[in-house]
C-alpha cells in the first residue's frame, strides 16, 4: 500500500498515508477541529482530564507540542490492577513533557475505591458521575477541560443514547459544551479522529501505552455497542462518522440552566448534585 | 515467526505468507487491530518472513 499523497510507503490504511504524512494528518485534523469549534485558544489555561490511555496520552502530546497551555488532572477511582498501571505511564509522560500533574482519588475524596463503593451497583454510573464532580472540582481556575473522547465513544454514546430512549442526551452531543454558570467547558479536540489512528499515533510517536481495558468494561452497555459499530463501520466505512455528524447537527447548543448545589457548592441541574446524593446514600448504606 | 497477541498477552509461533493472512489465522478483524513488524507499523498488505518478529495491538482499550 503507498501513501497517497507521496507515494512512499504507507503504514496506515485509512487514510493510506505514510508515517510523516500520518502523522500530519492527525495533528491538522486535531488543529481544525479546535479552530472550528473554537474550542480553545494559546492564552487559555487548559486542564487536559487524562488517564495515561492512548486517547489522553495522545491529546496531551498533541496540545503540548501546539503550544497550548497545558497541566494535567487525573482521577485515581481505586481500580485494581488497571488504573494503577495508566496512572504509572502518565507519571512518565508529564514528566517527560514536563507538564504539571495533579492526581486526585475516589478514596480521599468520596471516602473509598470505585472496586468498593460500586458493590451492588452499577459501576460505570457511580464512576461517571464522580468522574465529572472531581474534574469540575479540581479545575477551577482552567478555561477549558480537554478530554480525550475518539470518533469511536462518540459513536457509541450516541448509539447507547438511541438503545435506551435518552432523548435529552441524544440532543446534547457536543465537541464543547455550551456556556453554564460555574460549569467549566469540556472540549473534545480528538473527536473526529478514529479510536484506530489515536493508537497508531502512539505508536509513531514512540508514546509508552501499555494494553488495558477496565475490568468493569464487560459488565456495559458500551462493550456490545461497541463490537456492533466495529462491525458495521467494517462494512460501511465511515459510518461512525456520519452517525456523529448526525447526532451534532440535530444537539440543541443552548447554555445549560444550572443551580449551586445545596450541599457542595457545585454547578448541578439539581439542587442537591447527584455526586452529593450518591455520597448520602454510600454513607447511609442503601443501595 | 513469533508473534506477540496484546490482548491476550501470549506469544505464538505462526507461519504466515502476509499480515492479512496472520490475522485470519487468528480470527482478528482488521479493523480493531494495529500490526508492527520488527518494531514498524505496517498495513495489512505487508510481506511477512519467517525471522519477523510481530505484534499484534488491540486497538480497543480503556473504559
Amino acid at each position: 500500500m503507498q501513501c497517497s499523497r507521496c507515494g512512499q510507503k504507507a503504514v496506515f490504511d485509512s487514510p493510506a498515508l505514510c508515517a510523516g504524512h500520518f502523522l500530519e494528518h492527525v495533528e491538522q485534523t486535531v488543529q481544525s477541529t479546535i479552530k472550528q469549534y473554537s474550542l480553545c485558544s494559546k492564552a487559555d489555561r487548559v486542564c487536559v482530564a487524562a488517564s495515561g490511555g492512548k486517547d489522553s496520552a495522545a491529546l496531551l502530546f498533541i496540545l503540548k507540542r501546539s503550544g497550548y497551555r497545558v497541566e494535567v488532572l487525573a482521577v485515581d477511582e481505586g481500580i485494581a490492577g488497571y488504573r494503577d498501571r495508566t496512572l504509572e505511564d502518565l507519571r512518565k509522560l508529564c514528566g517527560d513533557l514536563q507538564v504539571p500533574l495533579r492526581v486526585v482519588s475516589f478514596r480521599d475524596e468520596v471516602g473509598g475505591s470505585l472496586d468498593v463503593l460500586a458493590k451492588g451497583r452499577h459501576p460505570c454510573s457511580v464512576c461517571g458521575v464522580f468522574r465529572r464532580y472531581l474534574l469540575n472540582k479540581y479545575a477551577e481556575g482552567f478555561d477549558v477541560i480537554a478530554t480525550g473522547h475518539n470518533l469511536d465513544d462518540e459513536a457509541q454514546s450516541v448509539l447507547m443514547n438511541v438503545i435506551k430512549a435518552n432523548h435529552t442526551m441524544f440532543f446534547r452531543s457536543h465537541v464543547r459544551t455550551p456556556p453554564a454558570e460555574g460549569f467549566i467547558p469540556r472540549v473534545k479536540p480528538l473527536m473526529f479522529l478514529t479510536e484506530r489512528q489515536v493508537l497508531a499515533y502512539t505508536v509513531l510517536r514512540g508514546l509508552r501505552i501499555r494494553y488495558g481495558e477496565c475490568p468493569h468494561v464487560p459488565l456495559a452497555l458500551r462493550a456490545r455497542v461497541r463490537d456492533v459499530l466495529n462491525e458495521y463501520e467494517g462494512s460501511d466505512p465511515g459510518m461512525k462518522r456520519r452517525l456523529v455528524e448526525a447526532a451534532l447537527h440535530v444537539a440543541v447548543q443552548r447554555p445549560a440552566s444550572l443551580v449551586r448545589c445545596g450541599v457542595c457548592g457545585q454547578p448541578s441541574a439539581h439542587q442537591v448534585c447527584r455526586a452529593c446524593v450518591l455520597k448520602g446514600e454510600l454513607a447511609g448504606g442503601a443501595s | 515467526m513469533r508473534v506477540f497477541i496484546e490482548r491476550s498477552g501470549q506469544w505464538r509461533e505462526l507461519q504466515a505468507p502476509d499480515v492479512s493472512s496472520l490475522l485470519v489465522l487468528l480470527g482478528l478483524d482488521p479493523g480493531t487491530v494495529l500490526v508492527v513488524r520488527n518494531g514498524s507499523l505496517v498495513t495489512v498488505d505487508e510481506l511477512l518472513e519467517a525471522a519477523d518478529e510481530v505484534r499484534v495491538l488491540s486497538v480497543v482499550s480503556g473504559g
